[in-house]
């Protein structure tokens, strides 16, 4: 009898360890799916597309000296398209000569892209896409892309340009 | 019936003595996640006083580009910067009720790199808590050669 009593006894409390286990168990995931829940973001993909923007209308008012004949970024994108036409509809090498250097606008506007990201999105340690591109026109003129493949990207600042043949699309966005 | 009752006070002890451990642990953790999500709240706070600088500072009539009494958004006059720099300097008492703790400058990245201009910096204790930077792409318009360069506008703020 006193055997069986000690048993019972050993029972109740490996019941009772058990139902404590399960409620600190049961405890711990109601802990980890509702405090460690991110709230949506919401000044990120703002700050990001501000940022994309900005930076698209900051860079057509840019002037440059690459070549003589263009005040600003805008026009040499716009020409920079138009040669690309020109060349694929006369399969000719087009190029200007600015101080010994030959070149064509599409390679001018690439280097000076790419030299300003380069100072600007990649030291803030920021991925990005930027392309140029016209409607209807299969590729871009030049396009970077630093982005991780599966990387959110952000809303684009996208600026039109229109030119002689049509439309020439500026696009920048950031990625997360 | 002395031992039966000593293994009940034992059992009841024993679960007294888990469920408060079980109670200080999630007091430890919890209070661990407060201090965590308060440090992030202030990181947050710091940078939205960053955005609101920046915005202050990329509208200051001051600085502002202008052609015909026409405000042109998102440009800074190279001219004009270089004489408030001056006036924000003497004044600085009056700067520091729209800026607060921190540094302001412009910097040239297209086609002029070497043009760099620190036009506030108000840190008197020399000694920052928590700092935060945002850079924004503005145009920084020169006058004289009636050219736009690509440059950056650097905010930091401290607390």
């Amino acid at each position: 009898m006193l055997k069986f009593t000690h048993k019972k006894a050993q029972m109740e409390l490996m019941g009772l360890a058990i139902v404590v286990l399960l409620i600190a168990v049961g405890m711990f995931f109601a802990m980890k799916y509702t405090l460690f829940q991110k709230p949506p973001e919401i000044k990120n993909p703002y700050m990001q597309s501000e940022l994309a923007t900005t930076f698209v209308n900051t860079l057509l008012l840019a002037s440059t000296d690459e070549c003589k004949a263009y005040t600003t970024m805008k026009d040499l994108l716009g020409d920079c398209a138009a040669q690309e036409l020109a060349r694929q509809k006369c399969a000719l090498e087009q190029k200007y000569c600015s101080s010994g250097d030959c070149k064509t606008y599409c390679e001018a506007s690439d280097k000076i892209v790419d030299a300003i990201l380069k100072d600007t999105l990649t030291e803030w340690g920021k991925s990005y896409t930027f392309e140029v591109y016209s409607d209807g026109q299969v590729g871009n003129y030049f396009a970077k892309d630093t982005c991780a493949p599966n990387a959110e990207r952000g809303k684009a600042g996208l600026f039109p340009i229109p030119a002689r043949h049509g439309t020439v699309n500026v696009k920048l966005s950031i990625c997360s | 019936m002395k031992k039966k009752a000593q293994a009940g006070m034992f059992e009841i002890i024993v679960v007294l003595f888990v469920f408060f451990l079980l109670i200080g642990f999630g007091l430890i953790f919890y209070a661990g996640m407060q201090k965590r999500s308060s440090t992030e709240d202030s990181k947050r706070v710091l940078e939205l006083r960053a955005v609101r600088v920046a915005q202050i500072a990329s509208t200051l009539p001051e600085l502002q580009c202008s052609l015909d009494n026409a405000v042109r958004e998102n440009c800074i006059e190279v001219e004009k910067a270089m004489a408030a720099k001056d006036v924000i300097e003497k004044n600085i008492a009056d700067y520091y009720d729209m800026f607060g703790y921190g540094k302001i400058s412009i910097k040239g990245i297209y086609p002029d790199s070497s043009l760099s201009m620190l036009l506030y910096d108000f840190n008197p204790s020399r000694q920052t808590y928590d700092t935060t930077a945002i850079q924004i792409p503005i145009s920084l318009y020169d006058s004289v050669k009636k050219q736009n360069y690509f440059g950056v506008l650097n905010v930091e703020v401290y607390s």
